[in-house]
């Protein structure tokens, strides 16, 4: 029995791992900068579908290198996810600080988006978007470099816009034709990743007491990113100056931080670790368009739970989080209990919701009883600020 | 000066009344004779989500709770009526799926929806009063904006979970159909009885439009405004804003409940997808698109984005994800009004614009009227 | 004795352990205007804060007509009758100035009679007239938007009147205001107090100079002092914790600044040469050192802005020789340079007021002349 305990406990902090390491970037984006990213669960998928196309291309290397795919796969995944972040902050977050409920309904414009382009993503339509972007920005400079239209020169740039547009679609259904071209990357089915060997055993810690490798791992990396953003948002320059402008961003401006770059530079970092956080959970399941969905709403409970703004919240929040899903869900808690007639409603209620899914319900009404008490939150912030 | 304000308004709302009224009757009337049995049965459904804008428009447009949760009261509404048509086929058995869990016993929670007079109450009342309940949880603590949307989204991965998981309570993930079942001796999925809730589902849109208009009309709506201007300034005018969102969140759910109903018998059946996380953030964007604060927009946006998804996904059906994204992100960033408000406010004016004819001067309000330009004006003619 | 509108009893409020407000003890009476003023951080909107609800207090009691008010809802309070204006307008931009009246208007505010009840004829008609008292009529079907800064100052005043309550807590009232928009409404202000009770915050000495009788001076989250205006602005501990350096001269040698400041804004025109000779005597007389009389000139340097008028400050002074010393000093001063007519004119209200026998003010004067002319 204190072995269930232990491995409930050890599983729990891993579920806990998982969800805090998926909840770390959003802690930074939203803790920081206010900005509801709901495209934070499809950057984890494309770290995950990048973690896929690094094994693959490991793989056909040859035997010997298909363990050692991670070592590339999650440097990578992080630049991916921190470019398309970076592209997004520059295109459309720029928009809406300070909009947080605009920002929440375009981040999820985008997610629909990414979803979808990871199913229909092929040759044709990669060239169709780059022969849109080629002629609409080429376009433009052309016509406002040379051309001098005076008033017309709006509509003139509407009509590129729309010329281009028209020209890039024409020219992605005629190279569908070409079944190479046309054939999706990935298609909508999910894909799996194979972990490499040394990932795929248990470490035996007694006879009876075993831990997946791949868990331990996880959870070594979640404790990596959590010290390394600690230590960049905490002791680093770039730290500093991002800490300064969530704090004061006029002041800031003011005082000559770049507050533009800071924003791209938070949002990209944010980012990046959603792209690790889709890395570690290739080791755990298949990859598909609809990963991110599965861990976004609780990632947000994290943040909400351990009080926005706090790194040391989440961490509790994610660990409690992860802890009474897995002892609710597996029904450790069925066989703790005693049976006894006296305790036989707790057990059939235990039962009741011993499965992943009844879990979640259990542990949001707890969430929402929870917020009952502390609205803001394990650590709110206190002071005259909090509340304008 | 205050007659003519008085005249002028009640000018509007005689219109507006007319407008509605004829809509109402072009649908009931008109609209069967032009579109073919399919395309009624669309217009059907999407009026009936019309139906649920109204009710975001209310809560969002008005007093600026964006609630990403409308799909629990929807589906609620939906699951009432079709526990009723399921209990009406089965007469006095046990409807069919139970058998398949080994069920014998209707569970209690069942009982009531026997009757019809009393399922019709609960598919507005219930939805209504777990809005009211979950609404008062979480405004009572002051829990506000981006954090009321993720703990609603909270609420709804819990129902859907719930329902999902429940085989023996609700058939779980396959939800209950409705088109085979039976209501006043006819099949719910023939074609005389789908247009009967088709004009049922344009009677409740009128209704509930006009319920929505009364809501924002007077003083009420001009507090539901303040709510969303800033909530906290009411306070210390001693109104409790907790309490007018309790009640206007309340009211939405019972509205998006009724609208799951219609929307439930015109579908065929409802399942715990209903309840998706998608179809709910989709709501919102019915009510973006058309104009949010306006009434008529969120009418208008869910038919509109509706009709074009329709069209969209019977052609090419990988695309209409892209456009909705699309769609999302357009009406933050260009759109920020919808379509009602833009051709209110902006239209003219952006069109000119890109057209590069003269922008139309815009002046001070009221200039004339400034007591600095009156005075500096009278001292001017003096001189 | 009179009936306390608002009694607050050793009242602490602690932010994490910053002591926002430290054993605060105030009281009020009803009808009364007063106004608080402090340096920055002195804990007036935590003040406020506590009073309306907002804050609740980690210690001691807010009694308002009596009643406890801690504990109490934002709303509740404000229904007991406390209205609060807020120092950045605080107004809903998307109604017009005409709705914004209305809805602080109504009288009752639960859901359901706000909900079911038309506005009462006699609401509508309060609202007219608060829109011409508050020179709004213009714009009162424009959204609250597109007024400016200092009509939305208006407008929040307006809105705290409509609500009528008997207490009003106006916090900053005339901040980034005209001139004249501030005065106006000090005019307001004073109206109000006619009929209601009102705490006033402000930082311009100016305007709590035109409506101030009673000024309570928070510093450090307690009552530095509490007085008349002059007993306030006269009092060293104050002088001190607005100048921040410690100033060695008592009330009384601040009074024969005060006096000698006036006469040398006489002209409306400080010149140098007489803020030196005033400087120069008061430090000679109250300093012995040439160390310590550069000191304190350099404090007192800043004190000389002021222009108080004659007729408060001369009745503050006690004794003779005080009133002796003012003569010398004042004349001194409008001697320096070619006296005018203005000058005169109120060196002549000065001797009214001073009223000393007409022989002892000729003596005086010839002194100081002598004392002029030694010095060149």
């Amino acid at each position: 029995m204190l072995d269930g305990l232990i491995n409930g406990i050890f599983n729990g902090i891993s579920i806990g791992a998982v969800l805090l390491i998926v909840a770390l970037g959003l802690a930074i984006v939203f803790g920081l900068m206010g900005v509801i990213n709901l495209a934070h669960g499809e950057l984890m998928m494309l770290g995950a579908y990048t973690t896929y196309v690094v094994q693959n291309g490991f793989k056909s290397l040859g035997d010997g290198m298909q363990d050692f795919y991670i070592w590339l796969a999650l440097p990578l995944s992080f630049l991916v996810a921190a470019l398309v972040g970076l592209l997004l902050e520059r295109t459309v977050i720029r928009l809406l600080y300070g909009r947080p409920l605009e920002t929440l309904l375009a981040t999820w414009g985008v997610s629909l988006i990414l979803q979808q382009f990871v199913r229909s993503v092929s040759w044709s339509l990669v060239f169709g978007v780059l022969t849109i972007c080629a002629l609409l920005f080429g376009g433009r400079a052309i016509l406002n470099k040379f051309v001098n239209l005076g008033p017309r020169q709006k509509l003139a740039n509407f009509l590129v816009l729309v010329l281009s547009a028209a020209i890039g679609i024409i020219v992605g259904r005629a190279l569908n034709n070409n079944p190479v071209l046309e054939k999706p990357w990935f298609s909508a089915r999910n894909v799996d990743v194979t972990a490499p060997k040394w990932l795929q055993e248990s470490i035996s810690v007694t006879d009876t007491l075993s831990f997946p490798a791949a868990r331990i791992f996880i959870i070594a990396l979640t404790i990596i990113c959590l010290v390394g953003t600690f230590w960049f948002l905490n002791k680093s320059a770039w730290g500093l100056r991002i800490r300064a402008v969530t704090q004061n961003r006029d002041m800031s401006a003011c005082l000559g931080i770049p507050t533009k770059k800071v924003d791209a530079l938070t949002f990209a970092l944010g980012s990046g670790l959603a792209g690790i956080a889709g890395c570690a959970v290739t080791l755990l399941g298949s990859v598909g368009p609809n990963l991110g969905g599965n861990y976004i709403v609780d990632a947000f409970m994290v943040v909400v739970v351990g009080g926005v703004g706090k790194l040391i919240g989440s961490i509790v929040a994610a660990l409690l989080i992860g802890i009474v899903s897995y002892i609710v869900g597996s029904g450790t808690l069925v066989l703790i209990l005693p049976s006894s007639d006296a305790l036989q409603p707790l057990i059939d209620t235990a039962l009741f919701f011993a499965e992943t899914s009844m879990a979640k319900v259990l542990v949001f009404a707890l969430i929402i009883a929870f917020l009952q008490v502390k609205p803001a939150g394990l650590f709110p912030q206190k002071g005259r600020s909090v509340e304008v | 000066m205050a007659e003519t304000r008085a005249t002028n308004k009640n000018r509007k709302r005689t219109l507006e009344a007319s407008i509605v009224i004829g809509l109402t009757l072009f649908l009931i009337f008109v609209a069967p004779l032009i579109l073919s049995g399919f395309r009624l049965g669309l217009l059907g459904r999407f009026l009936a989500l019309a139906i649920v804008a109204l009710g975001v428009d209310l809560i969002w447009g008005y007093t600026g709770l964006l609630s990403l949760g409308q799909g629990i009261f929807f589906a609620l509404g939906g699951y009432a009526f079709a526990m009723h048509l399921q209990l009406n086929l089965a007469g006095e058995g046990l409807p069919e799926f139970f058998g398949l869990y080994g069920v014998s016993q209707l569970p209690w929670f069942w009982q009531p929806f026997y009757s019809l007079p009393v399922t019709l109450i609960a598919i507005v009342v219930i939805p209504g009063i777990v809005a009211g309940l979950l609404g008062y949880l979480v405004f009572r603590n002051r829990i506000r904006g981006v954090y009321f949307s993720i703990l609603t989204q909270a609420m709804l991965v819990v129902f859907f979970n719930f329902f999902n998981g429940q085989q023996k309570l609700i058939n779980g993930t396959n939800g209950l159909t409705t088109d085979t079942t039976i209501l006043f001796g006819q099949q719910v999925g023939s074609d005389r009885m789908q247009f009967a809730f088709y004009v049922a589902t344009v009677i409740v849109l009128a209704l509930t439009y006009g319920l929505c208009r009364w809501l924002t009309r007077g003083r009420f709506g001009r507090l539901l405004i303040a709510i969303r201007d800033d909530e906290n300034r009411l306070r210390f005018s001693g109104y409790n804003p907790a309490m007018f969102k309790v009640l206007v969140f309340a009211v939405a759910g019972g509205i998006a409940g009724a609208a799951g109903a219609l929307y439930t018998v015109q579908s065929s059946g409802i399942t715990p997808q209903y309840m998706s996380v998608a179809f709910s953030i989709e709501m919102v964007i019915w009510v973006a698109v058309g104009g949010r604060a306006t009434l008529g927009g969120a009418v208008l946006g869910a038919l509109v984005v509706k009709w074009a998804e329709a069209l969209l996904s019977e052609r090419f059906p990988e695309v209409w994800l892209f456009f909705q994204g699309a769609l999302f992100l357009l009406v933050v960033t260009v759109l920020p009004k919808g379509i009602v408000g833009w051709l209110r406010d902006d239209a003219v004016h952006q069109i000119r614009d890109l057209l590069g004819l003269q922008p139309q001067l815009s002046t001070y309000p009221d200039l004339e009227l400034d007591p600095d330009v009156k005075r500096e004006q009278h001292e001017l003619a003096g001189k | 004795m009179s009936n306390k509108i608002l009694e607050i009893d050793n009242l602490t409020v602690s932010f994490d352990g910053f002591k926002a407000l430290n054993n605060l003890t105030f009281s009020m009476n009803e009808g009364e205007l007063r106004v608080i003023i402090g340096p920055n951080g002195a804990g007036k909107t935590t003040f406020l804060d506590v009073i309306t609800g907002k804050v609740q207090p980690t210690q001691g009691k807010v009694r308002f007509k009596g009643k406890k008010l801690s504990g109490r809802a934002e709303h509740n309070i404000a229904k007991l009758g406390i209205g609060r204006k807020f120092q950045t307008p605080r107004i809903y931009l998307n109604l017009t100035t005409r709705e914004n009246l209305e809805l602080c208007c109504n009288q009752t505010k639960s859901v359901l009679a706000t909900l079911l009840k038309p506005t009462p004829q006699a609401e509508l008609r309060t609202v007219g007239g608060l829109i011409e008292t508050i020179g709004l009529e213009h714009k009162a079907d424009k959204p609250a938007a597109l007024l400016s800064h200092g009509e939305k100052q208006w407008l929040e005043i307006g809105m705290l009147v409509a609500q009528s309550p008997d207490l009003l807590l106006v916090d900053e009232p005339v901040a980034g205001l005209t001139d004249e928009e501030t005065e106006r409404t000090g005019e307001l202000l004073i109206a109000l107090a006619e009929s209601h009770s009102v705490i006033v915050i402000e930082h311009d000495m100016e305007f709590v100079r035109q409506i101030a009788r009673q000024v309570t001076v928070l510093h450090e989250g307690s009552v530095l002092c509490e007085g008349t205006m002059d007993e306030v602005q006269n009092d060293p501990r104050v002088i001190e914790v607005y100048l921040g350096t410690e100033t060695s001269i008592t009330s009384d040698q601040m009074l024969l600044l005060r006096i000698a400041a006036t006469m040398a804004w006489a002209d409306g025109n400080f010149e140098p040469a007489e803020q030196e000779i005033i400087l120069d005597r008061l430090s000679r007389q109250f300093a012995q050192e040439s160390a310590e009389q550069a000191v304190l000139k350099t404090e007192l340097k800043d004190l000389l802005a002021k222009r108080i008028p004659l007729e408060e400050l001369v009745p503050q002074l006690k004794t003779p020789n005080q009133r002796e010393q003012a003569l010398m000093l004042s004349y001194e001063i409008i001697s320096v340079n070619q006296i005018n007519q203005r000058e005169a004119l109120t060196y002549q209200t000065l001797l009214k007021l001073l009223d000393l026998p007409a022989d002892t003010v000729s003596r005086l004067e010839n002194a100081t002349l002598e004392q002029l002319s030694n010095a060149h």
